[in-house]
């Protein structure tokens, strides 16, 4: 499919280059957010082989600043391999753009799933 | 002259669409890469009553009578289990947004969709090679195969979907000769269960995964989604293949690889 160019729109808010590596190892209580107005936010905590890991966000109003992770400190080993992961990922923030391109991968439901979900959902509703 | 050959049909409950920009291909060559399709949906299907995996799943049929395809098919689910550490798994339970369908004991049924999609592109894509075709552009439901350059001659640019703006993108690559493809769950309704919780997966919006076979792109895609947000940690532990992972709140994991393909 094709789509004509056009200006990319979104939010497009510059991260530190090192992104998450800048803040690895830190736990949410000593990190410090970019300026006072801007808050952290701790995702779900997930248990790893070698420790707890727990992504966190730091967001100034509504625009999603940084990524960085809490990492298991505790095993030296754990820290070398989840430190070499933790640099390894860039983070940024999701843009929302139009582009000519040729095609698109995405998530989307197969017709089969949609029809079967939206069927669930309409005899749920008695319609 | 030939004609680019460009065809969209509708298989597996999807579109699925072949663009092929080599003069020499005709119509005939992917009338063939629609019925191995067909075939693909009739024997893995499990939308489908007399799929072999669906008769597999009633006990009617015993893994040494299925086709060698099915048996390959599940043999290398099996490895892929073992190596994304159980979060690629055929018998993790499927839960809807109306209810989990729980199945007790080691006879669950199993549903290796998450490989076959990207294992039927792999397939179309080398009945085009052993035509000859050298510059073709195969999509099953977002996952894609590539190779060569566009009829004008052009890069292959794939967009990636936005999870929350329709018609959006959140980001362009360019690639050639490379598998793509993207797991997750925009909208209500059928989710990726995190085999280990049983819940679904959550924290994260989809997981594209690049690189040389979207068989693998699509299982490697798959597991790093059900992961949930360390999945894009343990992309970036992968050899060959780069993966971008968007989160939920709006933020986007890339591993390194996946910037030589970034535009």
């Amino acid at each position: 499919m094709h789509r004509s160019i056009s200006a990319v729109v979104g939010t497009v808010v510059a991260v530190s280059p090192t992104g998450v590596a800048m803040t690895m190892a830190a736990d949410a209580a000593t990190h410090a957010p970019a300026s006072p107005a801007a808050r952290n936010y701790g995702g779900s905590r997930v248990s790893m082989r070698y420790g707890i890991v727990q992504v966190f966000i730091t967001v100034e109003g509504r625009r999603v600043v940084n990524v960085y992770q809490s990492l298991p400190t505790d095993r030296p080993r754990s820290k070398f391999i989840n430190a070499s992961a933790g640099l390894a990922l860039r983070s940024e923030a999701l843009k929302a753009q139009s582009a000519n391109i040729h095609t698109v991968s995405g998530a989307t439901l197969t017709s089969r799933a949609y029809v079967t979900s939206l069927q669930a959902a309409l005899n749920a509703a008695h319609v | 002259m030939g004609l680019r050959q460009h065809r969209l049909e509708h298989v597996m409950g999807m579109p699925i669409g072949v663009d092929v920009c080599d003069p020499d291909i005709g119509a005939k060559t992917v009338d063939r890469v629609y019925r191995w399709l067909r075939f693909v949906d009739a024997t893995f299907s499990t939308y489908c009553e007399d799929s072999e995996i669906s008769r597999l799943n009633r006990g009617e049929l015993a893994v040494e009578q299925t086709h060698p395809a099915v048996r390959s098919v599940l043999r290398r689910c099996e490895r892929l289990r073992m190596q994304t550490d159980g979060y690629f798994d055929i018998r993790a339970p499927h839960h809807s947004a109306r209810r989990v369908v729980v199945e007790a004991g080691p006879a669950r049924p199993i549903d290796p969709s998450g490989l076959v999609k990207g294992w039927s592109v792999a397939g179309a894509a080398l009945i085009l090679d052993r035509a000859g075709a050298r510059n073709y552009c195969i999509n099953a439901g977002g996952d894609a195969r590539l190779r060569g350059r566009s009829w004008n001659g052009e890069s292959w640019r794939v967009g990636i979907q936005h999870p929350r703006i329709r018609d959006r993108l959140a980001a362009v690559l360019v690639a050639s000769d490379v598998g793509i493809a993207t797991s997750g769950a925009y909208e209500r309704g059928e989710h990726i269960v995190d085999p280990h919780t049983g819940r679904p997966s959550q924290g994260v919006l989809s997981v594209t995964v690049v690189g040389p076979d979207v068989a693998t792109a699509d299982a490697y895609a798959t597991a790093a989604y059900a992961m949930g947000p360390r999945g894009a940690q343990w992309c970036a532990g992968l050899k060959d293949y780069a993966a971008m992972v968007i989160l939920s709140e709006g933020a986007v994991l890339s591993t390194p690889a996946m910037s030589r393909y970034r535009v």
